[in-house]
């Protein structure tokens, strides 16, 4: 493995976290199921999480990993909360799609 | 805890219990608003017989007794604060109107009454801040705490008409102003960093800055300039003006009694205590100037007033016309004339104040501040119409007023610094406040009964008249006495005075130096 | 008790009077009168006995006790009262006269609503009047001055339904402000320039120390060089607030109008108090005139023109009590002739008899308004004689007086005037002196048409007449009586012996520096009587004709002099040009400020704000709702912050 891959550097979780953080960017930017949208967010938050972890390994101290649970109880919370808002757009749309929901235009 | 410090914590204190108190507990609400109002009143009152019996030097150990707090040190922020004559009359002012406005509101104000006894605290806590604080950070942050509550007051409790447009002009105008000022006291905030080695918002420190040299005159014209420009778009000055006859105009009672009464002093306030002390080179070059527009404001203001057809927009333009004598107060840069102009402030917020409680007492009614609809008012309310007359006469400077005074004064520190033509025209000035607001009187109350008003109710019982008597008790009571409070004012405008005239005579032999050296070189 | 304390009694009764009226009994009628009563004769005694003490001093004796009023850095404005012979006098008038109109009120305003709200501002009135009076200092006079004024407003518009009575306080309160405006500049400007020509410890507000300071000529002389013109500027703006104050032409028009007041009112203003400020004023202040021969000429000529246009207009009047309006502004006129001849002593002299047989003209106007039920025009009188028999005499001699037959009060001050006027030394001093004269005819010719047309011949009204009660004619007994009396108050020294107090007392109202030369004062030329009262019984002879034997006929008079006429009608258009003045230039003045509010200010504004909305309108539509496109466009955003750091780095 070493000698295909070579030493795995933080480089390299860095680059796959910004792919991660890309893939879920471009879920939130184009999906129109607010279900998918909402996976797509925590695509994101996760690929941050790994850059977190990264570089708290990198610097050697736990800042990173204390940011990163943070992250995830916050995470956790948003789920719940969107899940609630998708449930209640759901009874009164009839459907998760985002594109009813836009009666917060200026 | 201190008594300034007080001040402002028992308004918010009672504001917090109001808050919390059910909403149908209107006896209790109104009585925890009026209590709170009541106790700055003793406290206006025990700090005012201070500066009499101990002058300016036991107020100065008073102020110096009291400890500044560090509340956010890495940027220079202390929660300290100060009394010097001004603010003892300016205090005693916002205590005034604070209480009478609670007691008028008691029965003026029906619904969501928890609401907006809430935010007449929070509004009269902000106006105390302003007056007794001595941090400039603090200064901005009251003031804004006084302009948020008051937006609200006009746009729910206002006239339906036109509130929207009121409050949101009000609150922009005074925000806009607000935050040009902040850019001079930021500028006055770094150069003192530079001069201290650390960051500070402390007036005392600015002021050392000041006085050790550190603000050439240069950066204390730009520095005035802004701090100036912001500050009197608050007193208004013409032609900033056109958010406050609209603003008294929509807003409730209690509400026009705290801005005409006290707002708009906050203004020529923060000129005497921020501006004046930290560029006195500054004042003496631009204030010249100002005893010109003075003159727009009294002149133009009593005109417009002339022209209005609302009983309210008239006292409103009233207003804005007797600030020019304050602007004029303050321009002439005497002993005599600032300490008018502060005076003037005091007086005319009682005045203005008594005004808007009486034109409220009977809006409530009427439902209609159209001159030609009202008339013959005093056969169904004598009482109010004999305040009211009371309240124009004392707005038109009659003799036996505080206003009188103030104004005499005023004109007299004008002719002092040698405005000859703006102390005529402010007394022709006089001349045309009596014609609008005599013409307002009678028209609003004299003249023939209407059947259409005979439904009316005068104000009946000690609770109703109370605010009335009470004001007009303290107009007369300075009007024939005002050596107590012209003492106090006096006091605390001399070293003010002092520092622009040295600038001022230092800007004068600079230029006649300029002047000599041009000579020569020809 | 000592002087100042009684002073303080004089000046405080009636407003303490004012004040329990005010606050206790509103409710309570007669308490109320009887308050008012007893405050004005609390003044009155005091008074008394102010005079006793006064007018056996030396010639000069002056008790003054100041109080520090206000005092901001070097200036100091007292307050107190001044006790000397011209203070005292007048305020004997005010106090004497005043507690006959306020007896006499208790009658006349028995069936009014307002009753205790009539009394409170009469003794408020009368507490004003009293502070000019005793005043030590320009300030203190300027404040009472002002006072008066508000006070006057709500006695003349005391029928506040009545859209006249409003109006006429409005005029009379606006067009004195105009003379205190011109007081105020005055003031100011006298003592500033004293100010920085001698210094903050020489120049005052005070009387006492004003006319100190002008006993030395040399000091005022070295002030005058560098600053004639701003003094003598001073000296005629403060006597603009005095010239609307006692009616002056062209600041006259407030008075004839003011008689929409209740009658008594009339009386106390126009008869004893506010009117007569003016000269007391002036008398007081007349150190300041006399150094300027230029300003004393205006002052005398003012008077004189006054004098004359007045008692022209008196001929055309039906009101009884306009009549007395016109004759009162031309008396007024008199006495400020007399001050500018120079000589105060005349004027304060007449001033003194005028108030009694004048208050007593008005109150009998009043007391024939009464008994005719509100019936105030002649027209609809006569023959009131008989029906009213009490009013009758005391009028008649009120007549006399006024007319100055010998020897009633108002002969020997009539002559005092004249006769100062004939000594006179201003510019054209014999055209005044003539016009005086002249005036004294016209004087006996409207007095004898009013009071043929009121008491003889048939009553031609609809009401029954009557005569008024006691409390009514018994003040007009005892002002009749000083009507008659009054002359003896200052007889001219050269007819007896002794000539009376009062001889002494005016020694005192010379207020002039005394390096001033004395004005020449007529110690009784029997010329001049001789003239005057021949003047005045030719007037008479002329009333008769008209309108006692009707011989000649007014109509065909009037139909003779018709454009005359029409100008007497009009009074002279001074009404119609004030009015032009406000309706045409003050109000177009607001008009055109309030588009400038409107129109641009506020245009302005409301522009910039909407040019902002505007643009947050064009932003809006970006904001669709749809919130992937906020994203992306969160996302465009943060491309292009990166793209810029990447391109500036």
């Amino acid at each position: 493995m070493d000698r295909v891959f070579g030493e795995i550097t933080t480089s390299h979780y860095v680059v796959l976290s910004a792919l991660i953080f890309a893939v879920g960017l471009c879920g939130v930017v184009t999906r129109r199921n607010a279900v998918v949208i909402l996976m797509s967010l925590e695509l994101m938050l996760n690929g941050a999480n790994l850059a977190f972890v990264a570089f708290s390994r990198h610097h050697a101290n736990l800042q990173g990993q204390v940011f990163v649970f943070f992250v995830i109880a916050v995470a956790a919370a948003e789920a719940a909360v969107a899940l609630a808002i998708i449930i209640a757009l759901n009874r009164v749309k009839g459907g998760v799609s985002i594109d009813d929901a836009t009666e917060l235009r200026g | 805890m201190d008594p300034l410090t007080l001040l402002v914590v028992v308004p918010l204190v009672a504001a917090g219990v109001v808050a919390l108190a059910p909403a149908r507990a209107e006896k209790a609400i109104r009585g925890v608003a009026i209590g709170a109002g009541g106790i700055t009143l003793g406290i206006a009152a025990w700090l005012f017989r201070l500066a009499l019996t101990e002058g300016s030097a036991g107020l100065a150990a008073f102020s110096a007794g009291i400890p500044r707090r560090a509340w956010v040190e890495s940027v220079g922020i202390t929660w300290s604060v100060s009394a010097d004559g001004m603010t003892v009359a300016m205090v005693l002012l916002n205590a005034l109107v604070l209480f009478t406005g609670c007691l008028v509101s008691s029965h003026a104000i029906r619904d969501r009454v928890k609401e907006f006894f809430v935010l007449f605290l929070a509004l009269g806590a902000g106006v105390f801040g302003v007056f007794v604080v001595r941090d400039m950070f603090f200064m901005y942050f009251a003031f804004e705490l006084a302009v948020v509550p008051m937006y609200l007051l006009i746009g729910c409790w206002g006239s339906p008409k036109d509130r929207d447009y009121a409050a949101m002009k009000l609150t922009l105008y005074l925000t806009a102003g607000a935050l040009v000022a902040l850019v001079g006291i930021l500028m006055l905030y770094f150069r003192t960093w530079d001069f201290l080695g650390h960051p500070s918002f402390h007036l005392d420190d600015v002021i050392r800055a000041a006085d050790a040299g550190r603000f050439d005159n240069g950066f204390q014209l730009t520095a005035f300039a802004f701090l100036f420009l912001g500050f009197a778009a608050i007193i208004p000055m013409w032609p900033m003006h056109t958010w406050s006859p609209i603003g008294h105009a929509a807003a409730p009672a209690a509400g026009s009694m705290m801005h005409a009464g006290v707002l708009m002093k906050l203004g020529s306030y923060a000129i005497l205590r921020v501006a004046f002390p930290t560029c006195p080179a500054g004042a003496a070059h631009w204030l010249p100037w100002v005893a010109v527009i003075a003159m727009a404001n009294i002149v133009y203001g009593g005109y417009v007033a002339m022209a209005q057809k609302d009983i309210k927009y008239v006292i409103g333009f009233s207003s804005s016309s007797h600030m020019g004598y304050t602007l004029l107060g303050i321009a002439s840069v005497t002993v005599m004339g600032v300490s008018g102009a502060v005076f003037l402030m005091f007086a005319h917020g009682v005045m203005t104040a008594l005004c808007f409680g009486l034109i409220g007492f009977f809006y409530d009614q009427t439902h209609t501040r159209k001159i030609e609809d009202l008339g013959g008012l005093a056969h169904q309310m004598p009482f109010v119409g004999t305040c009211f007359a009371i309240a124009t006469m004392a707005s038109a400077g009659v003799p036996g007023f505080a206003n009188f005074v103030s104004e005499f004064m005023v004109m007299l520190g004008a002719w002092e610094a040698g405005y000859t033509v703006q102390a005529v025209i402010a007394v022709f000035g006089v001349v045309i406040t009596a014609v609008y607001l005599l013409r307002a009187l009678a028209n609003v109350f004299f003249r023939a009964r209407k059947e259409r008003w005979d439904a009316l109710a005068d104000a009946r019982g000690p609770f109703q008249r109370a605010p009335f008597v009470v004001l007009i008790g303290v107009l007369l009571f300075f009007g024939f006495w005002p050596r107590p409070l012209t003492r106090v004012i006096e006091a605390g405008v001399e070293p003010l005075v002092a520092k622009v005239q040295a600038a001022q005579a230092a800007l004068d032999v600079g230029s006649a130096d300029d002047g000599a050296h041009r000579g020569e070189d020809r | 008790m000592d002087l100042p304390a009684l002073g303080y009694v004089i000046l405080f009764a009636p407003l303490l009077a004012a004040v329990c009226i005010t606050l206790f009994t509103l409710r309570h009628k007669a308490v109320s009168g009887a308050i008012a009563v007893l405050g004005m004769a609390a003044a009155l005694g005091a008074n008394v006995l102010v005079a006793l003490e006064v007018f056996r001093s030396p010639a000069g004796f002056v008790s003054i006790h100041e109080l520090e009023w206000l005092k901001v850095g070097a200036v100091t404005i007292p307050f107190g009262v001044q006790l000397d012979a011209l203070s005292t006098l007048m305020a004997l008038v005010v106090t004497g006269v005043g507690l006959c109109i306020f007896v006499f009120s208790l009658g006349y305003m028995k069936e009014e609503e307002g009753y205790s709200r009539y009394f409170a501002c009469l003794s408020l009135f009368a507490f004003s009047m009293l502070g000019i009076v005793v005043s030590t200092n320009l300030v203190q006079t300027f404040i009472f001055w002002e006072l008066v004024g508000v006070s006057s407003y709500s006695l003349i518009g005391y029928y506040f339904h009545k859209d006249s009575a409003v109006d006429a306080g409005k005029k009379a309160f606006l067009t004195n402000r105009i003379g205190d405006f011109g007081m105020t500049w005055g003031i100011i400007l006298l003592f500033y320039t004293l100010y920085q020509a001698l210094g903050p410890d020489q120049a005052s507000f005070s009387f006492a120390k004003l006319r100190l300071l002008y006993e030395d000529e040399g000091a005022i002389r070295a002030v005058m060089e560098h600053h004639a013109g701003t003094l003598a500027a001073a000296t005629l703006l403060i006597f603009t607030g005095a010239a609307a104050k006692s009616a002056q032409v062209p600041l006259h028009v407030w008075l004839p109008d003011a008689m929409e007041g209740p009658t008594p009112v009339s009386a106390l203003m126009h008869a004893a108090t506010m009117v007569a400020a003016g000269v007391f004023l002036v008398s007081r202040l007349f150190f300041l005139f006399a150094p300027y021969p230029q300003a004393l000429a205006v002052v005398a000529w003012m008077g004189g023109i006054t004098a004359f246009l007045a008692a022209a207009l008196a001929f055309v009047q039906f009101d009884i009590k306009k009549v007395l309006a016109y004759s009162t502004l031309s008396q007024l006129g008199y006495m400020v002739m007399a001050l500018g001849m120079g000589s105060p002593a005349a004027a304060m002299f007449h001033l003194t008899t005028h108030a009694f047989f004048k208050a007593l003209l008005f109150l009998g106007s009043g007391s024939v308004i009464h008994g005719c039920h509100h019936e105030q025009d002649m027209r609809h009188m006569g023959g009131l004689a008989k029906k009213m028999p009490v009013t009758f005499w005391t009028f008649l001699l009120g007549t006399g007086a006024l007319a100055g037959i010998f020897p009633l009060a108002g002969f020997w001050s009539k002559d005092a005037v004249l006769g100062a006027a004939h000594a006179g030394h201003v510019p054209g001093a014999a055209v005044l002196y003539g016009m005086g004269v002249l005036v004294a005819f016209m004087t006996a010719a409207y007095m004898g048409r009013c009071c043929w047309l009121t008491f003889a011949g048939e009553y031609r009204g609809h009401a029954h007449p009557h005569e008024s009660p006691i409390t009514m004619t018994a003040p007009l007994v005892v002002l009749a009586v000083g009507a008659v009396l009054g002359g003896l108050l200052s007889l001219p020294a050269g007819i007896v012996e002794h000539a009376g107090w009062m001889e002494h007392a005016l020694t005192g109202v010379r207020t002039a520096p005394s390096w001033f030369p004395e004005a020449e004062v007529e110690h009784f030329h029997p010329l001049v009587a001789g003239i005057g009262t021949a003047a005045a019984f030719a007037g008479l002879f002329v009333a008769w004709m008209f309108f006692g034997k009707r011989a000649w006929s007014a109509d065909a008079f009037v139909a003779r002099v018709r454009p005359l006429h029409t100008l007497l009608v009009k009074k002279y258009y001074f009404d119609d040009a004030y009015l032009w003045l406000v309706r045409a230039v003050q109000q177009r003045v607001a008009v055109v400020c309030d588009f400038v509010e409107v129109r641009i200010l506020r245009w302005f504004v409301d522009t910039l704000a909407a040019i902002h909305r505007w643009i947050g309108g064009q932003i809006r539509l970006l904001l669709d709702g749809h919130l992937q496109r906020y994203v992306t466009l969160a996302l465009l955003g943060v491309v292009l912050i990166v793209a810029a750091v990447l391109v500036g780095s």
